[in-house]
């Protein structure tokens, strides 16, 4: 590096920091940014990635049940179960339901899973077990603020926390609630005893009358026999058969999409205030010295020589925000209320946009400085 | 290069400079200027106000193309030195500059501002250092080498302007009122330092001033006025 350039800093320290630290800041939003749609898309994931299915049998016409809403019968399992090559076929059940957790509304994500079948084997538990009931035990992820042990009251019954998972959101970042398929449907249709009275009075009949609904079932096939077992269960016509691969692209390509698309504006938005920010401290501090330059010209610097000395300045003051940013974004993300995951790829993104801006930015002063003539100096 | 005592360094002939003046009228700066400098000699440049002697510095500095006429430095038409790239490098290379005011740059050292001059042509820093010190020092100013301009008095600072005026050797210096802002004594010092760079280092030497006391130092004047050189002198010879 040129000592011009870098004693140049030096003797203004207190621009140097304060454009570093705006430069910075905007950098932490960009990554902020970037971190929140891979948290969001990890935390969309994670029951797709997790729960271990080869294909999602869901409602006819739907990619559900995460991407759009889907309800089957609850007996569809047993007709899956009986198609050649299923190795296995789990219900599934998740409904968004808000519930007082010590006095304060919070939003569940209240997911069935299909006991005895599964115990919720596929979580990582932090503490407790799996489920060993086929009622009233739950496994409760940290994020809901539920312990070991406690007791929780959803609609008519009471739940035991068995075990306690962490970081196992749902898209929306709600904390998710492991019960039975029973229970989860249970908690769902919950009803006060007065909306009971009245479909009695209506002839609705009582709630053991109505046909159970679930929202999907959970396929693993043989190896070998993914698509066989989706072309047959496909030909029936009242459901519709997803790979994995369809339910990653149904969120991803499908639910997220608006959101990803408005990260990116915000990311280049950022970007763009970055190299404002970057484009006016240059400018000034190269106004500055326009008699300096015409002295460096004079005793017969190149331009390109000069060209360097602001461009490093540029980019010095890109590195040191860069820097501030990957501390500030390592300490502060991890008490955001969602889940941030920063991916090297992101950070290299914010880092080539920044050096983008750090070059884009010093164009004008850079520009300013090559038309100051030699003769200047004598003016 | 070090060219011998008594051969032509630069030469201008018939070297005209018009501008275009605020009310859009021609300003004849330089009406015809023919003159050589010598290897070796130390001349003073005399002349009214507005009489044209910064503009004179400016064409043979190479600053300034000229409307008319011809200059050759160091054997080379400045015609031929075609970009505005090619005429820095060739000014940084044989030409020295020294103004009324130092012109030094704030944030370096008085060493390190001797050095830059030699950093653009390509001397490594370290090395650069070095003999800026040993120049800082001829001028009986390494003293004050890791200093800023801002605490050196005004003669310190006129002579570190000296030394980056020398630092890549020039065969010409030019130097516009360098003894303009400095009181007698230490403008007297200046102006040694000069004739010693003529001396020493066989470096044609121009110095413009009003400053009449330092008469003795110079081996030829030159009287302007209006663009012209009007008279010329050997102060030498009189004595
Ligand atoms: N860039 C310019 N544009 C127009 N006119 C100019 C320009 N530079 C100089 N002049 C004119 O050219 C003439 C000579 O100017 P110059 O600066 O060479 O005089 P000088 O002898 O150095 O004067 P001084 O002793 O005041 O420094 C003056 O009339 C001046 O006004
Ligand atoms: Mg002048």
């Amino acid at each position: 590096m040129n000592y011009l350039a870098w004693r140049d800093i030096t003797a203004n320290l207190m621009r140097f920091f304060l454009a570093a630290a705006g430069v910075g800041f905007l950098l932490t939003g960009s990554m902020g940014m970037l971190g929140l749609y891979r948290g969001v898309l990890h935390d969309a994931l994670l029951t797709i990635e997790g729960i271990g299915a080869d294909l999602w049998v869901v409602q006819g016409g739907r990619a559900g049940p995460f991407a759009e809403a889907s309800v089957v019968s609850a007996t569809l399992d047993r007709r899956v179960e009986g198609v050649a090559g299923v190795t296995s076929a789990r219900r599934f059940v998740q409904n968004n339901l808000q519930f007082d957790i010590q006095g304060k509304p919070r939003r569940i994500a209240i997911t069935g899973l299909d006991f005895p079948k599964d115990q919720g084997a596929w979580l990582s538990l932090a503490e407790g077990r799996l489920l060993q009931s086929g009622r009233g035990e739950a496994i409760a992820d940290a994020s809901l603020g539920l312990s070991l042990g406690q007791d929780i009251r959803l609609g008519r019954d009471s739940y035991r926390v068995v075990g306690v998972t962490s970081g196992q959101v749902d898209m929306s970042g709600d904390g998710q609630l492991f019960v039975t398929i029973p229970d989860a449907m249970d908690i769902a249709d919950s009803r006060t005893p007065e909306t009971v009275l009245l479909e009695r009075a209506q002839g609705l009949g009582v709630s053991a009358d109505r046909p159970s609904r679930i929202a999907a079932v959970v396929v693993t096939t043989e190896a070998g026999m993914v698509e066989e077992v989706a072309r047959i269960i496909g030909a029936w016509g009242d459901v519709a058969v997803l790979s994995r691969e369809d339910q990653r692209s149904a969120l991803v390509d499908g639910r997220l999409w608006r959101l990803r698309m408005q990260i990116l504006f915000f990311t280049i938005l950022l970007l763009t205030v970055t190299g404002v920010v970057i484009a006016m401290t240059i400018y000034t501090s190269t106004l500055e010295k326009l008699h300096e330059i015409a002295m460096l010209k004079l005793i017969g610097a190149r331009d390109g020589f000069i060209l360097r000395m602001i461009l490093e300045q540029a980019v010095l003051i890109g590195l040191f925000a860069y820097g501030l940013a990957l501390l500030l974004s390592t300490l502060l993300f991890r008490f955001f209320p969602r889940n941030v995951v920063l991916l090297a790829e992101d950070l290299t993104l914010v880092f080539g946009g920044l050096l983008l801006a750090c070059v884009v930015g010093s164009w004008i002063g850079i520009e300013r400085a090559m038309r100051v003539r030699a003769k200047e100096v004598l003016a | 290069m070090t060219p011998q005592p008594g051969t032509p360094v630069l030469s201008l002939r018939d070297v005209g400079v018009r501008y275009r003046g605020g009310d859009g009228a021609m300003v004849e700066a330089l009406a015809g200027v023919t003159l050589d400098l010598m290897a070796g000699e130390m001349v003073g440049i005399f002349g009214p106000s507005g009489c044209g002697k910064t503009t004179l510095l400016m064409a043979a500095g190479l600053l300034e193309r000229p409307t008319s006429g011809a200059v050759q430095l160091a054997g080379i038409p400045a015609a031929a030195v075609a970009t505005e790239a090619a005429l820095r490098d060739f000014r940084r290379r044989h030409i020295g500059f020294v103004f009324q005011k130092p012109n030094l740059i704030p944030v370096l050292t008085a060493a390190e501002n001797v050095a830059l001059a030699m950093v653009i042509d390509g001397v490594p820093a370290a090395e650069a250092e070095r003999r800026a010190i040993a120049l800082l020092a001829a001028l009986e100013a390494a003293h004050r080498a890791g200093n800023r301009p801002a605490s050196l008095s005004g003669g310190e600072q006129q002579r570190v302007a000296v030394a980056r005026a020398l630092a890549n050797d020039p065969v010409l210096v030019l130097a516009d009122e360098p003894t303009a802002a400095l009181d007698s004594r230490r403008g007297r010092q200046v102006m040694e330092v000069l004739r010693s760079i003529a001396r020493e280092r066989h470096a044609a030497v121009a110095v413009v001033t009003h400053d009449p006391r330092s008469i003795d130092l110079f081996d030829r004047i030159l009287e302007m006025d209006d663009g012209r050189i009007v008279a010329e002198r050997r102060p030498g010879a009189q004595a």
